[in-house]
């Protein structure tokens, strides 16, 4: 980077986030810290949200993703909207009836206190292992490819997440996340439009759609039907409706910030936002990986994009077969760069003929080269068994330290860490609110006043931000970033959604059948993921019905013997 | 009895109008806002669709 990237990064961080500590310092009361004292109008709220989902990992393995796999992944977005109309028509009116801090009181006024406990433990599991991820995600791949000490640059993040989270709370956090949805919205067509000018000239953007195309990486829309495939049109629409259900309706990273709103219709127009621009926005970001993908196919690419692996299979004992690879990969490129060449001369000319063949060449060039990337891969664990072979968050970042222009390349930077800080802060304080409200308030000292309250939520902020920068200190690269923290996600919030849709749909089911229905529920998601290759969307479903139909049938076992505290019925 | 000793006439209160065949209404005013939502949903993802199709050649 050079110093006016710093400049840039420096500038955009600091402003950000020196502003959400001077405005949000005093914010003392405990509705102010905890629920943003009812204050927020819909633009933050929709803003808010977005930034809470979109985190670091977003913005750097998506592209990659796109790059490696196509577009397919938009499809894990399909069922978002309908969740948006669903959350804002029942479970927004319900939280803001009971003037609840958090999603799991309302368990305890419909069912009893076990099932509150169980859905705020589930969450603090969940999320707090989520929340090591997000910062680690970030971190490692700035590490690698900017040359920062991982460690120092986990701290980094963390310090300054928590700076701001624990002094302003979750006003500070929806006000700062605002900010940080500008940065990162202006970054990313920033770089979309410079991927776009990087293509040589003569390709438009048909020709790079078409190449694509051909390449099958405009895959948008998978309309044929299996459980073992992570993103189909038909997973996208029921299993990404479900987890979209869950993560919005149930976990209160995301409760949390429309508890904010002003009032029912502020939160609902806020929610509304989001499901009408979340998939142009990941169709988007998604499209930016196609044109990166593009580019490569007339400026050739590594053959392993983690850079210091590739260099240390380089030096090792296994060089000579690295670079035996590295030729054949070299010859691969240049045979798909010439057919691509004639695939777009045919496309001007408007000769179909000459495209289909062209087409064919640069099918049997992509096969090639998937080919030989498969041997590079295994040959570079071989020679390095710790380098992790999964390389696809590398690409998009690999590619703009290349590529991008001086001050840019900065700003994306400050993109990845606004992203990164934004939900981190979400993360932190939605457990600090479920621990305070729902444990220490609850259980410990129900008696404490809201001045205590907030200095209790206060440590817990710290003390989670602490334990989420620990693991994201000891987590390893896994798979794909962004496909961790959905598929962590995904074990859990199929039984949290139930337990919340019998709460809400099914009103003769008490507490002791739906705590236990949970718990077995649960353990069988954990059963299919560890045993089964079911796609990990299809987990909410399972585990939303699994806990719905079990807790129905032991209520209609034990019912005749007597009612299980068939709970006060709030949302009837 | 005049007309001066008859007690006053309070107009009775509008009879609520009946109720409209069917459920309530379970998303009430919000329900043309959500249904623009999902037909807004419907053409983007039936745009994708189109993208789809036609990039992967199979349309001329």
């Amino acid at each position: 980077m050079t110093a006016i990237d710093w400049i840039v990064l420096c500038a955009t961080t600091a402003v950000i986030v020196g502003w959400g500590i001077a405005r949000y310092r005093g914010a003392r009361t405990m509705d102010g810290y905890l629920r943003s004292g009812n204050s927020l109008r819909w633009p933050t709220i929709g803003l808010s949200v977005m930034a809470t989902q979109a985190s670091a990992i977003t913005f750097l393995s998506v592209p990659g993703q796109a790059y490696e796999d196509g577009m397919r992944f938009i499809q894990f977005y399909f069922g978002l909207p309908l969740a948006m109309i669903v959350v804002s028509a029942v479970f927004v009116p319900i939280y803001y009836r009971l003037k609840v801090y958090t999603a799991y009181e309302y368990l305890e006024s419909r069912f009893d206190l076990k099932v509150r406990l169980l859905g705020a433990g589930l969450f603090l599991v969940s999320r707090g292992l989520a929340a090591g991820i997000t910062i680690y995600a970030p971190a490692i791949l700035l590490s690698a490819i900017l040359g920062w000490p991982l460690h120092l640059t986990i701290v980094g993040i963390g310090v300054v997440v928590l700076l701001y989270t624990v002094v302003g709370g979750s006003e500070a956090v929806s006000q700062t996340q605002r900010q940080q949805m500008v940065v990162i919205l202006v970054g990313m067509v920033a770089t979309g439009v410079v991927a776009f000018g990087k293509l040589p000239a003569g390709v438009g953007l048909g020709d790079a759609v078409s190449l694509a195309g051909a390449l099958g990486r405009v895959n948008a829309v998978d309309a044929s039907f299996t459980f073992h495939d992570r993103y189909n049109l038909w997973s996208g629409l029921t299993g990404g409706f479900f987890l979209a259900l869950a993560y919005f309706g149930t976990d209160q990273s995301q409760v949390g910030r429309y508890l904010g709103g002003k009032s029912v219709t502020e939160s609902r127009l806020g929610l509304l936002f989001n499901g009408v621009f979340k998939i142009p926005m990941q169709a988007a970001i998604l499209f930016i990986g196609v044109l990166v993908f593009v580019f490569h196919v007339f400026v050739a690419p590594p053959v392993f994009w983690n850079g210091p692996a590739l260099a240390a299979a380089r030096a090792s004992a296994d060089g000579p077969a690295i670079a035996v690879l590295e030729d054949r990969w070299a010859g691969d490129v240049e045979a798909r760069r010439l057919a691509a060449t004639a695939f777009v001369d045919a496309e001007h000319a408007g000769d179909a003929a000459a495209q289909g063949v062209a087409r064919a060449d640069l099918q049997a060039a992509q096969g090639r080269m998937d080919e030989t990337r498969t041997l590079a891969k295994a040959a570079i664990h071989a020679a390095v068994p710790s380098a992790e072979t999964k390389d696809a968050d590398y690409i998009f970042l690999s590619f703009a330290l290349a590529n991008l222009p001086k001050g840019l390349l900065g700003l994306l930077v400050a993109v990845i860490l606004a992203a990164a800080m934004s939900a981190v802060s979400a993360e932190l304080t939605a457990l600090a609110s479920t621990a305070t409200m729902d444990y220490y308030r609850r259980l410990v000292r129900p008696d404490a006043d809201k001045r205590r309250t907030v200095r209790v939520s206060r440590l817990f902020t710290l003390g989670w931000g602490l334990l989420a920068l620990a693991f994201a200190s000891f987590a390893s690269l896994v798979d794909n970033l962004i496909q961790a923290v959905n598929i962590l996600g995904s074990l859990f919030y199929g039984t949290v959604l139930g337990i919340f849709m019998v709460a809400f749909f099914v009103r003769r089911v008490g507490a002791t059948a739906v705590f236990w229905a949970a718990l077995v529920t649960e353990a069988s998601v954990f059963a299919c993921f560890l045993f089964t290759d079911i796609g990990y969307l299809w987990f909410n479903v399972i585990g939303c019905f699994g806990v719905v139909g079990l807790a129905s049938l032991l209520q209609a076992a034990g019912g005749s013997r007597r009612r299980l505290n068939p709970g006060s019925g709030a949302a009837g | 009895m005049s007309d001066d000793d008859a007690p006053l006439q309070v107009p009775a209160p509008a009879p609520e109008p009946p109720p409209p065949d069917g459920p309530p209404p379970f998303l009430g005013r919000w329900r043309n806002v959500y249904l623009a939502l999902a037909l807004t949903e419907a053409t983007i993802i039936g745009l994708l669709a189109l993208l789809t199709i036609l990039a992967s050649g199979c349309v001329p």
